[in-house]
């Protein structure tokens, strides 16, 4: 059709990640580091069935290019992309390094304004690639909301800027982002990480379709305790959230009767345009020196591993009391490999007798299971793979997490001088952070009211504190739904 | 005298012994048919001979009938043997032999011919005894009558029921497998001479009937004159008016040879019941049909897939040739058709042909009908048949990847490729179809989409064609159609006019694919077998357009979110008074999300449990299984399957499904109409609506009725999705409560 998706990395981790995520790509679409179909895969033509077009296009010389746009600010990881293997396989028009050259002290609103000022440049790249594609279906943006623990924070700014326009210019298109949240459990190095976070979250939250929320802690733990890694690297972690990436592409790059757009993948996880908050779960999970790990894989084993906390790749901050309210809004799970589908209503049922999943009760909710192709270029020892998407009302403890830091340091006005002198800042006008604080502490109000039963009428409340004429019409309809 | 009494014995009657029949004949003249075979023997004694003893003239009278019924059987075997009528019969079977048959009394029938050849051997013994009871008379000095009585003694157990035989024959007209059917009742009696003569009948019946499945079965030629095989083709002219229009060109006649194959196949044989005979079970004749048809299949490749395959062969010499020298290979496609007869070989090879001729040969020499061998044979040659078709179907026609295409089109496995269709063809659909255009107006995102999604690289996708079934040729079946689009549309026009919310229902939904298979794999998929994939293919493109549409819906209300905060902010930020809309009317999201939630676990529900489970079924016994008859009922279960588990076939769910559906659509674009026109009560209204179809779907799935039926399972599984966190209920009960306040009535559902 093809609905494509372009890609575009920002700043450090988006770049690593979105490395690995062509990287992988790549080896299930029987790509080389050069763009270039393996023989395998021309001779397998016929059979492979899959969609490359959806992430890549064709140069006029038959190489496959990915839709991609890499952005940083600072040359370093990029230069490693250009210097890497897979330095042909990128369209170098499409990189963007800002002449700036490293970033000034891990300000989120330095990299805002840097981003202001080359935005033409930006919005070149896109339009070009948007131009170039049949019917743009949206954009997957790949970024840390604040950076790793090394320096050059500002580019999370860039980030947001970016997200804004896109929003703009884009206002038909979707935005997914792959957002990596920063460890919670260590103290960041960069002493302002929770006010960099704070003004990204509200960019997530308002101009963000849906967010892939990934926790470098909880990235960390599984890479230590599922992968037995002793001290994983970035690679490592990384390569982790490009798992997650890929496989939630598959049933659009290996269409089958649903699924087959971004569109449809989201519209049945996020039920309100603000819960559109993602946790992600993935099984059997492995690296690449382990591939001898062989496990059972049937489709139970595979939904109920999906399941449990120690595979979701969001932290639980909650406390116990707390969790045990939590509970599922929607859940899709992409099975992946030999499955038998008699398995699947087994699965359901039995997940469903054992009150494995806390649902919603103010809405209809169930988990949702699409079975998917597999690339026939990958070989697993594991003949199932799944993945969770979920919408899952305990996120909100992370963004509480965040509020809670973000407090602590405002109330002690540290570090604010750095902000004031751009733009967005000037003249002592904190009023950013204000909004941002009070948009993400209603989300996770909303978040909150959506474990209890009556989620509807705390939307009434709101529409009520409107006092629109939209409003108040709503109210009546609502009035009627609710009998 | 004694000679004149052997004469009579042999059917001449003179003067010492009269026929009465002949006497009554020129006294009266009685046209009484049943006179024909008079009950009682008419040879008598004249009855003015006064130098007979009374005790021999009982002796003689006793004799006589012998002599009557010989002379009859004789008169039978005679008029049934002959020759003449019998041997146009098979040089032209339709126009001269009709004609002959007129002339000759009654109808000709081979079974006859052959019960008659039976006859005349049975009476040349008894021809012989009475030269041996001459013999003897003559050697004997003193002839006397006892002679004759003890030398034919043992004809007066044989010949009178081989005479009320023929008298049967003759008087009700019993021809083919009945007459086998009545002569192998016949056998059943105490008397071993008589019985022993039966079953040479019956034999010599049988002869008839393994010529006949030895052409049907090994040639699959109907050799049949007289309509007495028990398999008959059917409704002949209309095949025969067919073909004799079609001569006009070439072209035409190869289509029609097609068709008449495939006619063949699907009418053209039945079993005539009335010629089976009784001992034959009727799976036996239909193995016997089916084989027969399956070697008619075998021996005439069409036109089509002869060109083809021979092509393909030449292409494959071509190639080894190239090598030498291109010379001789343009030679070898000059005559695309020479190496037909070897693909027909290939097909059926001579070996198998003579293995089932064999098997029927040596059948037709036991002397006895053995039920159980030849059932026996019967399977076994049915098998072989079965195999053969199986492979030219499975293994050269390439079934699985015709299935597979089938799957992809009908049952919509290629889902990017009718989102591309959907999507191209949206803002054409929201229109009423315009009767005379919209076939060729749907053509054009239909062949976009394939541009896009499936390019090359499907080959099967060029024999699906999409059709609007009223307007394209289809016209004849569904004339019906027709005038209920018509009136669909000129009620979705009305409405238009009355709402101007622009929402017509819907004569899209006539959407059709249609699927053109070659030979031989029409054999598989049958016009009906295709229709009922076309009936679950309207079914789940309506169900994806409803789902498009939500999600586009949603989408819309996403970038609405956006634009809202947008404006709200760019507001604040001109400090206009905080006017802002930013909450949108939170039960919009709320009703789309159990539309959005039914329409997709509908989906889920029908794709991986109802199709894939199904698929991987059907899978499994395409693998295993080597028998074309197999395939198709595997085919067949794999259908009605799908048919029965997505509740097609009850009327009630689908129904509610529908409605459900139409709601949906009916919603999105009221909403997405709403920026323009807010039109609030309406939306309400089908809120309203769709709850409360919401609500009777989970009481038609919960219902007692449906628990007992077969699909309780199914609707079950369906009801567990749609119901995974008890939502569904919680809602349909307090609703029901509300509504009617039962006591009993929770406890039921």
């Amino acid at each position: 059709m093809p609905r494509e998706i372009i890609t575009i990395q920002v700043g450090q981790c988006g770049n690593q990640i979105g490395m690995e995520f062509w990287k992988q790509l790549c080896v299930e679409h029987g790509i080389g580091p050069d763009g270039l179909l393996e023989d395998f895969a021309t001779q397998a033509r016929f059979h492979g069935g899959d969609r490359k077009d959806v992430f890549f296009y064709q140069a006029d010389d038959q190489h496959y290019i990915p839709r991609a746009l890499l952005m940083d600010l600072e040359p370093r990881v990029i230069n490693q992309i250009q210097n890497g293997e897979y330095r042909n396989l990128y369209n170098h028009e499409n990189i963007f390094l800002s002449d700036h050259g490293g970033g000034a002290g891990n300000n989120w609103a330095s990299g805002y304004h840097q981003g202001e000022q080359v935005v033409d440049d930006i919005m070149d790249m896109v339009d070009r690639e948007a131009d170039g594609s049949d019917s743009l279906e949206g954009f997957v943006l790949c970024h840390s909301i604040a950076g790793g623990t090394g320096s050059g924070q500002e580019r999370t700014g860039m980030g947001s800027y970016l997200l804004e326009t896109l929003n703009d210019r884009y206002s038909k298109k979707l935005v997914q982002t792959y957002s990596v949240f920063p460890n919670q459990m260590e103290t960041s190095d960069v002493v302002v990480q929770p006010y960099n976070s704070l003004l990204t979250l509200k960019r997530l939250t308002l101009n963000a379709d849906c967010v892939v929320v990934l926790d470098n802690t909880a990235l960390n733990r599984i890479a230590v305790e599922r992968l037995h890694l002793a001290n994983p690297t970035f690679k490592e972690t990384n390569s982790l959230v490009s798992t997650v990436m890929s496989a939630s592409t598959t049933t659009l790059r290996y269409p089958g009767y649903m699924n087959n757009d971004l569109v449809g993948l989201l519209a049945s996880l996020i039920p309100t345009p603000r819960c559109h908050f993602l946790m992600t779960g993935y099984t059997p999970l492995t690296v690449e020196r382990q591939v001898n790990v062989i496990r059972k894989t049937t489709v139970l084993d595979v939904m109920r591993r999906l399941l449990q906390t120690k595979n979701i790749m969001v932290s639980s901050y909650a406390r116990t009391k707390e969790a045990s309210q939590a509970k599922y809004i929607s859940i899709l799970n992409i099975i992946q490999g030999e499955v038998d589908p008699t398995q699947v209503h087994e699965s359901l049922q039995r997940i469903r007798e054992r009150k494995l999943v806390n649902f919603i009760e103010w809405g209809p909710a169930s988990i949702q299971v699409a079975l998917s192709r597999k690339s026939p270029y990958v070989q697993t020892t594991h003949r199932v793979s799944g993945l969770m998407l979920a919408n899952h009302t305990s996120i909100r403890h992370l963004f509480s997490r965040c509020l809670g830091q973000y407090e602590k340091l405002r109330k002690k006005q540290a570090f604010l001088d750095n902000y004031r002198k751009f733009p967005m800042f000037a003249d002592n006008d904190l009023s950013e952070f204000d909004e941002s604080r009070e948009i993400i502490e209603s989300l996770v109000d909303e978040y909150k009211a959506c474990e209890s039963p009556d989620y509807i009428k705390w939307g009434m409340e709101n529409s009520e504190k409107a006092m629109t004429s939209e409003g108040s019409l709503a109210g009546s309809l609502d009035s009627k739904l609710t009998l | 005298m004694l000679h004149e009494l052997l004469l009579a014995l042999v059917g001449y009657t003179g003067d010492l012994v009269i026929d009465e029949r002949d006497e009554r004949e020129t006294l009266f003249d009685s046209s009484d048919p049943i006179s024909d075979f008079p009950v009682e023997p008419t040879f008598k004694l004249a009855p003015d001979l006064s130098f007979i003893q009374p005790s021999e003239r009982d002796v003689i009278e006793r004799l006589l009938p012998l002599g009557f019924y010989y002379r009859e059987l004789d008169h039978f075997a005679a008029k049934h043997r002959h020759l003449s009528s019998f041997q146009l019969a098979k040089h032209y079977p339709h126009a001269q032999a009709t004609e002959v048959q007129k002339e000759s009394s009654g109808k000709a029938s081979v079974y006859r011919r052959a019960i008659a050849n039976g006859i005349i051997e049975i009476l040349s013994v008894y021809r012989s005894a009475v030269l041996q009871v001459e013999q003897n008379l003559l050697s004997d000095p003193l002839p006397i009558l006892a002679t004759v009585t003890h030398g034919l003694n043992k004809f007066d157990v044989v010949l009178p029921p081989i005479y009320e035989l023929i008298a049967e024959i003759e008087r009700e007209d019993i021809r083919g497998g009945k007459l086998l059917n009545l002569l192998h009742k016949r056998c059943h009696c105490g008397i071993p001479e008589l019985q022993s003569c039966f079953q040479r009948l019956l034999w010599h019946g049988h002869q008839v009937l393994y010529n006949q499945l030895a052409s049907w079965m090994v040639y699959g030629i109907l050799q049949d004159p007289h309509g007495e095989f028990f398999i008959q083709r059917q409704d002949h002219r209309d095949i025969e008016n067919e073909s004799s229009v079609s001569d006009t060109t070439e072209k035409l006649m190869y289509k029609s040879s097609e068709n008449a194959a495939l006619t063949d196949w699907n009418i053209g044989f039945h079993i005539f019941l009335e010629m089976l005979p009784e001992y034959i079970h009727m799976q036996i004749a239909e193995a016997i049909l089916f084989a027969g048809k399956a070697v008619r299949v075998l021996r005439n490749p069409t036109y089509s897939f002869r060109l083809h395959e021979s092509i393909f062969q030449q292409h494959i010499l071509r190639g080894a040739q190239r090598t030498q020298g291109s010379i001789g290979g343009f030679a070898l496609l000059k005559d695309p058709l020479k190496g037909t007869n070897k693909i027909a070989d290939d097909l059926f090879p001579q070996s198998e042909a003579d293995k089932i001729e064999e098997m029927l040969l040596g059948l037709k020499q036991s002397s006895e009908f053995h039920k159980r061998s030849f059932e026996s044979a019967v399977n076994s040659i049915c098998t072989v048949a079965a195999n053969h078709l199986w492979q030219l179907v499975v293994i050269r026609a390439d079934l699985n990847g015709h299935l597979k295409a089938l799957k992809d089109y009908f049952l919509l496995a290629k889902g990017d490729f009718f989102q591309c269709f959907l999507e191209g063809s949206r803002q054409l659909m929201r229109l009423p179809p315009r009767l005379s255009t919209a076939e060729a107006d749907l053509m054009v995102p239909f062949q976009l989409a394939a541009l896009k999604t499936i390019s090359e690289e499907d080959k099967y996708f060029c024999r699906v064609l999409l059709r609007i079934p009223s307007i394209g040729i289809g016209m004849t079946s569904s004339e019906m159609n027709l005038q209920k689009m018509k009136v669909d549309v000129n009620r979705g026009a009305s409405l238009q006019g009355v709402t101007s919310s622009g929402f017509s229902v819907d004569g899209w939904d006539g959407i059709a694919l249609e699927y053109s298979v070659d030979w031989p794999l029409q054999l598989f998929f049958t016009p009906e077998v295709l229709s009922k994939y076309l009936k679950v293919f309207q079914y789940l493109i309506r169900l994806k357009r409803t789902q498009m549409e939500l999600e586009k819906s949603w989408a819309g209300a996403m970038h609405q979110d956006h634009a809202d905060f947008a404006n709200h902010r760019r507001e604040k930020k001109n400090c206009f008074p905080s006017q802002h809309r930013r909450i949108r009317p939170r039960p919009m999201w709320q009703v789309r999300e159990h539309m959005t939630f039914l329409i997709r676990n509908l989906q889920f529900y029908i794709q991986v449990d109802v199709i894939e489970s199904q698929w991987n079924l059907l899978q499994a016994h395409v693998q295993t299984s080597n028998d074309f008859t197999e395939l198709v009922s595997f085919h067949q279960g794999y259908l009605s399957a799908l048919i029965s588990q997505s509740f097609l076939d009850i009327g009630s769910v689908s129904r509610i499904l529908d409605s459900i559906m139409k709601l949906c659509l009916q919603f999105c674009w009221n909403i997405e109409q709403y920026e323009i026109n807010p039109n609030l009560s309406e939306l309400e209204q089908i809120t309203e609506e769709f709850n409360k179809k919401s609500n009777s779907l989970y009481t038609i799935l919960r219902s007692s009725r449906l628990a007992g039926s077969q699909r309780a399972p199914f609707l079950r599984q369906f009801l567990m999705r749609l119901n995974y966190n008890s939502f569904f209920e919680a809602t349909a009960r307090g609703v029901l409560n509300v509504v009617r306040p039962r006591p009993n009535f929770t406890s039921l559902a």
